[in-house]
């Protein structure tokens, strides 16, 4: 594993999302994990529990921060306020690298709690684009987005969704954090190819991978990060290794969560998949 | 980057939409009483401009899906935060409640955790909402000062020497709260999974007062005589011990024996606790939020 300038060269591998119910766990018992990623909005905080247990963990981990409120589509640009919380983080994590959410999620000072879907339109890529290159010179990390799952699709797109990301992360100029189970849900309740997904974004710009499972209803796929990682999202992981080659990537499981030892389980069956698909790559 | 173009716009309409009542089948799946609530026209006009069908789902199916989830994701939230709360009202009408403020009250910070922070402004505002609407707003306010409590800075704690010449403030943490109610009693009760017991009658003026702050990293409450309330909130507004001293003193809320030595008590327990540090020297250049870039 190589590495780009997206992750900041990183060599990590498999890591797992931490939650607070592990977090005794991890801290008592030391399990053998890469790293961490943290969700940078649990830890935006001035002092308490959340801080001490982050502290701890950096003792014997990497952490990566993930955030969910930069909401890069955001019409009025990103808070300053937030960025500062976000860079004060940064500080104290040392995260080789940092990702957020292609999405949007407030407007007016309201918060929808959401990662909610944009138009892919020029107009929203250069929009997002401006904002990410505002969040780069201002956090001074590596930057990378993560295409978001979606349920529904506006009418004023006139680019798929592999375009719009491609569009963003090039003027830009950062990365992308591929969620592989992201370009599953939106496939199938979208009707489009999640392999030529894969094909039409920048594999070069790929800083890191996420892998989840979801809920499957009749009509359509909710990304609920409760289950483990379908068989289809697996495959498709393996083709996004043998596209993008060794990519740290990292497991989400956030509700209905079973106890660390079978999430670490369930990550480190990650590392088959990858095998799987650097065997891909080879073959051609 | 204004906000003021078709980005903006579209955030609007699907921000107001989200923020509409939820029914339905939707509903059904909450703990919310069941009401007659039918997607507005608003709604449906939303989903058909900006939304297209799939071929399983029509444009307001689509929109409904994130309606949904706004709703499911701000009602758990809420409940986490206020079980005593939840307790004291019965379901119906916590949840009657809930709805009705969330309706009226946008969130307006970028983490869920700050959801309540009006809860008991808005049931002081609207008392005919609960059935012991005083009550209420005592549990609110204080399940809120639990909240912060959770999460607040703690600066270095001034040593007991310096007192008399710095300018003073309580550590974030430490939030004291003058109640109306036995507030602090049903919240413990509630914190132990004990039976709610009787409610009394609330008093026209504060009778109770409690300190709520951080100890060990977990937030909790204590009772405190009203002089050293006094005290405590004396010392936040003034930031000088001789002025806060003087202030108690003429209101006349020290204990009427052995009042020095009891003073020095509460000191002595708030220095070992920590309770009482440096003032930031201008808390205006502390304060983050600023205007967006």
């Amino acid at each position: 594993m190589t590495g780009n300038r997206f992750n900041g060269f990183s060599t990590l591998g498999i890591g797992v999302g931490l939650r607070a119910p592990h977090v005794a766990h991890v801290v008592t018992r030391r399990p053998d994990v890469a790293w961490f990623e943290i969700i940078s909005e649990n830890f935006l905080v001035d002092g308490g529990r959340p801080l001490h247990t982050l502290d701890r963990i950096r003792e014997r981990y990497p952490v990566v921060q993930h955030g969910v409120g930069l909401y890069l589509g955001d019409a009025t640009g990103p808070s300053r306020a937030h960025l500062a919380r976000v860079k004060d983080l940064v500080r104290r994590t040392g995260t080789p690298w940092l990702t957020d959410h292609l999405c949007w999620g407030s407007v007016d000072g309201t918060f929808s709690h959401d990662l909610l879907p944009l138009p892919y339109t020029a107009e929203v890529a250069r929009h997002c684009a401006r904002s990410i290159r505002i969040i780069q010179d201002t956090l001074e990390v590596p930057f990378a987005f993560e295409n978001v799952s979606s349920y529904a699709a506006y009418r004023e797109s006139t680019m798929t969704e592999w375009q719009f990301v491609t569009e963003v992360a090039e003027q830009a100029d950062c990365g992308i954090l591929l969620d592989v189970n992201n370009v599953y849900v939106s496939a199938v309740n979208h009707g489009f190819d999640p392999l030529a997904y894969l094909a039409g974004i920048p594999a070069e710009r790929v800083a890191q991978i996420h892998v989840a499972g979801h809920a499957r209803h009749d009509a359509f796929i909710i990304d609920t990060h409760d289950h483990p990682v379908a068989d289809p999202v697996w495959d498709l992981y393996a083709a996004a290794i043998a596209r993008c080659g060794a990519t740290p990537t990292l497991l989400e499981w956030d509700a209905r969560l079973p106890s660390f030892a079978e999430v670490h389980a369930e990550a480190r069956k990650a590392a088959a998949h990858a095998g799987r698909g650097a065997e891909l790559a080879r073959a051609g | 980057m204004p906000g003021d173009g078709a980005l903006a716009a579209l955030q609007r309409r699907v921000v107001a939409a989200l923020r509409e009542p939820i029914g339905g089948a939707s509903r059904a799946r909450t703990d919310l009483p069941p009401r007659d609530v039918a997607a507005s026209a608003a709604f449906v006009a939303t989903a058909n401009d900006l939304f297209t069908p799939s071929s399983a789902l029509t444009a307001v199916e689509r929109l409904e899906l994130y309606h949904r989830q706004y709703w499911y994701r701000l009602l758990d939230s809420i409940a986490e935060d206020f079980p005593a709360l939840r307790r004291a009202l019965g379901r119906v009408g916590f949840w009657d409640l809930v709805e009705a403020y969330l309706e009226a009250t946008p969130s307006r910070s970028f983490t869920l955790r700050h959801l309540g922070a009006g809860l008991a402004d808005f049931v002081a505002a609207h008392p005919e909402r609960v059935r012991h609407p005083v009550h209420a707003e005592d549990l609110a306010r204080l399940e809120y000062a639990l909240c912060l409590a959770f999460e607040a800075g703690a600066r270095p704690a001034v040593a007991p020497e310096r007192l008399g010449d710095l300018r003073l403030a309580l550590q974030p943490h430490v939030q004291p709260l003058a109640l109306r109610t036995a507030a602090d009693t049903l919240w413990r009760r509630a914190d132990a999974g004990r039976p709610r017991g009787r409610v009394a009658p609330p008093s026209p003026t504060p009778s109770r007062h409690v300190v709520v702050f951080r100890d060990d990293l977990v937030p909790t409450l204590e009772r405190v005589h009203v002089g050293a309330y006094a005290i405590l909130t004396a010392i936040a507004g003034t930031g000088s011990l001789d002025a806060a001293m003087a202030r108690v003193a003429e209101a006349g809320v020290l204990p009427r024996r052995d009042a020095a030595a009891r003073v020095t008590a509460w000191f002595q327990r708030w220095m070992r606790r920590g309770w009482l540090c440096e003032a930031e020297p201008d808390a205006a250049a502390c304060d983050r939020r600023g205007p967006t870039l």
